[in-house]
């Protein structure tokens, strides 16, 4: 008994050895998919510093269990992390200061301006951005030709894309989903961004924020406007009044694997998305195709305009990834070396150009593989006129509610008492005197 | 008996107070959290920003809300529509009927549906979640194996049923539990009683109601008790096969408590939410164990 008591004593203390020496090695967070990036920058930083990585990868909903790895004081010292979410983990006091690292660094000339800007909050370099993106309509070419739409499909307005997925809905009975519009809380950000946000910015000028979900000048929260009202009677018609889609693809066990299989299928025929699933499709069904495959089977198309005087002709939006380190981190120096080793100069510039993802360095964008990816320098123009979602601090409690908005719609209530519950949850957390109302 | 335990605890009151250590620390911890909730509850404390740094009390604004926004209450109704059919018809009803019906059947077919049932309950949740989705999805099982070889037009199961769908789910998931419960306390009943109750002419389903249901009051509320509370907080299975639509369709307290405290990033409301939840359940608990307690008199 009493050798059982020791034993256990001992296997205890080794392990709390264990503990303490695990703490001293550099850890780091980021998604499924970025091991090209990463493996080769862990070895690099390892042979560098002597130290060891560890990593965590998170296969999905990574945004969220970042977000709660640092509520919780559990985050790791590096992180991947949804770069709309800076301002806020930055006012929660949970990242650190990259300045002083970035002012030494060569490389942080080569960023864009627009992108520097989304990762500094108050003067302070806050993350440093990996990969941007833009959104767009893509389409099945031959669900299109069979519905006798023309090709290059060119909506001018939401009534064309309404049109186009009738003419399909009329001819392609099987097709589940004429049209796929991101809706719902289960595809969280991506309703948000690839659906409302993308109607909302066309459905009205910019004047006073009135296509926008907050006021920048007056530094207010839109509670209601008539573009808020448009966007959501766009997801009316496509769901309710015209049948256009089904509903179980946006609450399915595997929202984005299915979706994507859906319209490698040829299950969808318009999809509201992002530049990455030129990619992201075929490697969740699991299929090779090479782009002139996939060029054949796919395009893409702006996302026009409600076509109202005022309202811009298309519509677009960026996203994209940060990497950053955490406030908690105690040995943040060295975390800033492994930073450095991510973003090697060659091989991140390979990287992103395989990932299919726009780049944010100057350099990448020569970069020989970049350069001879046709589809990539085909996003460039969609680049220059793009813009960012609202990120002010509460902005995800904001995105939120008009996911649940969405929902709303979809359970039938009507416009007005959609747009009274999102402006009640809106006077909820921010107060009635930040909440702004457009007529 | 009880005086040479009592004996041997004074004896060793010294290792039964160390022992006593871990059981301890795990009362206060979940003393202290349940504290920590109940507080939470009380505040606007949020996951991001301004908030989750500096939260203000608010009294009971939070639990305000509760009844004047939407949401909760859809949800309360969703919950107990979802617990009394999968829980308490389902999963108890069904669990006491197999009991009966097999407890004196032969060997191999009773160990035939032991074994489905129990496989169900063995199952992971996420697991049984992507089972459902390949059973019920448009795509799925019952449309391309059952429906469309009848004639049928394909139904889209998981659009237009699916609470329907996530009930059917967790009564397959959880019947073993009550199954398996119910077939130990038949095994109690001694067999006299049942036959003399046959004796004085009862019926079969006179001697269930009168009889063998009487009898296993005590068990069938301890069960009742146990498959409503951890219905009421189910959340894995719905949350995986569903996502609480589509719509609110599905949205079960858990799911809406989880939205609210994790996607909106309310702590400070999922909290009241999540007391909201624990007193409805109590409430529930508190019926349950009269009924258990009604028989003993």
């Amino acid at each position: 008994m009493r050798n059982l008591l020791l034993s256990v004593l001992t296997a205890s203390v080794a392990s709390g050895a264990l503990i303490t020496a695990a703490a001293a090695d550099i850890t780091i967070t980021y998604p499924a998919g970025w091991e090209g990036l990463m493996e080769p920058a862990f070895a690099d930083f390892e042979k560098k510093t002597g130290e060891k990585v560890v990593s965590t990868v998170v296969p999905k909903e990574i945004d969220q269990r970042i977000t709660v790895d640092f509520a919780g004081g559990a985050a790791s010292d590096v992180v991947v992390y949804d770069s709309y979410r800076t301002a806020e983990y930055a006012e929660s006091g949970y990242l650190a200061d990259l300045s002083a690292y970035t002012s030494n660094w060569g490389a942080w000339d080569n960023y864009f301006g627009s992108l520097k800007e989304i990762s500094t909050i108050s003067g302070s370099v806050r993350g440093i951005p990996v990969y941007t993106d833009v959104r767009m309509l893509w389409y099945n070419r031959a669900i299109f030709e069979k519905a006798g739409i023309e090709q290059p499909w060119q909506p001018k307005t939401w009534t064309d894309i309404l049109d186009a997925a009738e003419k399909v809905k009329a001819t392609n009975p099987d097709v589940d989903y004429p049209i796929y519009f991101p809706v719902g809380t289960k595809l969280a950000e991506a309703t948000t961004m690839q659906g409302f946000y993308m109607a909302l910015l066309g459905a009205d000028g910019s004047e006073g924020g009135a296509n926008r979900l907050r006021d920048w000048n007056e530094g207010k929260w839109i509670g209601d406007s008539p573009a808020i009202r448009k966007t959501l009677s766009l997801y009316q018609e496509i769901f309710l009044n015209k049948e256009l889609s089904g509903r179980e693809l946006y609450y399915t066990p595997d929202v984005w694997g299915d979706m994507r299989r859906a319209f490698a299928n040829g299950e969808i025929a318009i999809m509201a998305n992002g530049s990455w699933e030129y990619n992201s499709i075929w490697r969740a069904a699991g299929i090779e195709k090479t782009p002139q495959e996939r060029d054949e089977f796919m395009a893409w198309t702006r996302f026009p305009g409600d076509g109202s005087a005022d309202a811009p002709q298309f519509s677009n939006i960026s996203g994209g990834w940060n990497v950053a380190i955490a406030e908690s981190s105690d040995q943040k120096d060295l975390a800033w070396q492994l930073v450095e080793s991510i973003f090697d100069a060659d091989r991140y510039a390979e990287w992103v150009a395989g990932q299919g993802r726009p780049a944010v360095r100057r350099d990448a964008l020569e970069a020989p593989a970049y350069k001879a990816d046709t589809y990539l320098t085909s996003l460039s123009p969609l680049l220059e006129e793009t813009t960012g979602r609202d990120t002010y601090p509460g902005y995800s409690s904001v995105s939120a509610f008009v996911q649940q908005a969405t929902t709303d719609i979809l359970d039938g209530k009507t416009i007005d008492e959609t747009v009274a519950t999102f402006r009640e949850n809106l006077e909820d957390e921010f107060g009635e005197d930040q909440v702004k109302i457009i007529e | 008996m009880i005086t040479t335990s009592h004996v041997w605890l004074r004896r060793s009151a010294t290792p039964m107070a160390i022992a006593a250590i871990p059981a301890i620390l795990f009362i206060l911890l979940f003393v202290f959290y349940a504290g920590w909730t109940i507080w939470t509850s009380f505040t606007d404390l949020a996951l991001l920003g301004r908030k989750s740094v500096n939260p203000n009390f608010v009294w009971f604004d939070n639990y305000i809300r509760l009844v004047t926004r939407d949401g909760f209450l859809a949800s309360v109704w969703t919950t107990t529509v979802f617990t009394f059919f999968s829980a308490i018809v389902g999963q108890c009803g069904i669990g006491l009927l197999l009991a009966i019906l097999l407890k004196n059947s032969r060997f191999k077919l009773k160990s035939v549906v032991e074994f489905a049932i129990l496989f169900g309950w063995l199952a992971p949740d996420v697991v049984a979640a992507f089972m459902w989705n390949a059973f019920a999805s448009s795509d799925g099982m019952i449309n391309v194996m059952i429906l469309q070889p009848l004639g049928f037009e394909k139904v889209n199961l998981l659009n237009e049923y699916a609470i329907e769908v996530v009930i059917i789910a967790n009564i397959w998931k959880g019947t073993a539990w009550s199954y398996l419960l119910f077939s130990a306390a038949l095994d109690t009943v001694s067999k006299e009683v049942i036959e003399a109750a046959y004796m004085d002419g009862a019926n079969a389903l006179q001697r269930l109601r009168h009889v063998l249901l009487p009898l296993l009051r005590a068990q069938i509320a301890t069960n009742l008790l146990f498959v409503t509370i951890w219905t009421y907080a189910f959340f894995s299975l719905i949350y995986a096969l569903t996502g609480g639509g589509p719509g609110r369709e599905t949205e079960v307290l858990s799911i809406y408590m989880y939205k609210q405290a994790f996607d909106v990033g309310k702590l400070g409301y999922g909290s009241a939410v999540a007391i909201a939840m624990m007193l409805i359940v109590g409430v529930l608990s508190v019926f349950y164990v009269r009924q258990s307690k009604d028989q003993t008199k």
